[in-house]
């Protein structure tokens, strides 16, 4: 803890020793965010590179009255959030075109147990507005009003995306398992 | 709703702390963001893009600031090398000698008086035709070099004029700032209250 501390206050004073070793630190956990909110690896990488700019510019604004690590995944959130934003348009399209294919039969999850990274594969395949709203709500805990006015969309918009995003994740789930048990088999 | 729940605890749990590798590329990349953003935002103790502006701006004006002197002094020099000065004597009603213009480098005689002055370069030449007029010299060192000459002088050294000769001038050698010249002599005439004179007709 006083490590922490140390090295807070060594990135608020600029210090890069202390920097790096923040970036050494938590760098993998913000990229698994930044990842599960953008639509490729390239740009998962640059806005990791825009949070942790807003981390050492901001740094001295946290005073360890709360969990760093969920300051740090606060950041790495809105950032992610302020991209999906900024990429809207085009997200919308997407998301349009998308929409069709969800519309299909959801199929039942199995009783398996999936890795992560075969989770992530299934986010990876949902629309980025889904994937927002599936994020914010399954993995972030936000609430559908919050979700609403944090992409500033309707609370309606966000339960019937989250349904959707649902369903696809169910499709996509039972498609894995289909694969694992002809593997196994 | 069950389904649901665990659905989401699934993913929940397993995203959670997802932590992929990261490229080592991002690293530098970073780097080089927060070095533009610190940068660009004022900060008393680093260089920053205020005090680079500053300096530019300091170093801009003073180069401004330094070539227009420059360029007045070479104006200024240019000036005083083209410019020839034409000193007219010319000689009062009461028969006193008066010098019109300013120039400072010629002798000349007028009536009984001879005067050696020197400090400008001077063009005009003796005139061909007349065998007689103005030689104003061209040195400016030489002190004695003749400037008024009626072609009769009693030393070649020091050239004479008389009142009543007709001054004739080379036009060949005048340069095209002589009308100047003779303005700025009647400025000073006019600035020391001088009543204006007759003096004789110079031709061109």
């Amino acid at each position: 803890m006083d490590q922490q501390k140390e090295m807070i206050e060594g990135c608020v004073k600029g210090v890069r020793k202390y920097q790096d070793q923040l970036y050494k630190r938590f760098a993998s956990l913000l990229f698994g965010i930044c990842l599960r909110y953008t639509k490729n690896r390239m740009e998962a990488q640059d806005v990791l590179q825009e949070v942790f700019v807003k981390i050492y510019n901001n740094i001295h604004t946290y005073h360890h009255d709360g969990s760093f690590e969920g300051w740090l995944r606060r950041i790495a959130v809105n950032t992610s959030i302020t991209n999906y934003r900024k990429n809207l348009k085009h997200a919308y399209q997407e998301d349009v075109e998308q929409a069709v294919i969800g519309k299909d039969e959801p199929m039942a999850v199995e009783d398996l147990e999936y890795t992560a990274e075969e989770m992530m594969l299934c986010i990876d395949k949902l629309p980025t507005g889904y994937k927002t709203v599936f994020n914010l709500y399954v993995i972030e805990g936000f609430l559908h009003k919050e979700i609403a006015d944090m992409l500033g969309i309707d609370v309606n918009t966000s339960k019937s995306q989250l349904s959707r995003a649902k369903m696809y994740l169910q499709k996509e789930l039972a498609t894995i398992s289909r694969v694992k048990m002809v593997k196994e088999s | 709703m069950m389904q649901e729940d665990r659905l989401y605890n699934q993913f929940k749990s397993q995203l959670e702390n997802y932590s992929p590798e990261v490229p080592a590329a991002v690293y530098s990349g970073m780097r080089r963001k927060l070095w533009l953003s610190q940068f660009l935002k004022f900060n008393a103790t680093s260089l920053n893009v205020w005090y680079v502006g500053t300096a530019l701006m300091l170093g801009a004006g003073l180069w401004l600031t330094s070539s227009n002197v420059g360029a007045t002094a070479q104006l200024a020099k240019s000036h005083s090398s083209e410019i020839t000065y034409v000193p007219v004597v010319a000689q009062e009603s009461n028969g006193s000698c008066v010098q019109l213009s300013s120039c400072a480098n010629y002798s000349y005689s007028c009536g009984d008086v001879k005067a050696n002055r020197m400090g400008c370069g001077l063009t005009m030449m003796p005139s061909a035709d007349s065998g007689k007029g103005v030689d104003l010299g061209n040195s400016s060192n030489d002190v004695n070099s003749g400037m008024v000459s009626n072609g009769s002088s009693q030393n070649s050294d020091e050239p004479s004029f008389s009142p009543s000769d007709e001054v004739v001038v080379n036009t060949d050698q005048i340069t095209n700032e002589q009308p100047k010249v003779e303005a700025k002599s009647e400025v000073e005439n006019k600035q020391k209250g001088k009543p204006k004179r007759t003096y004789p007709v110079v031709k061109y």
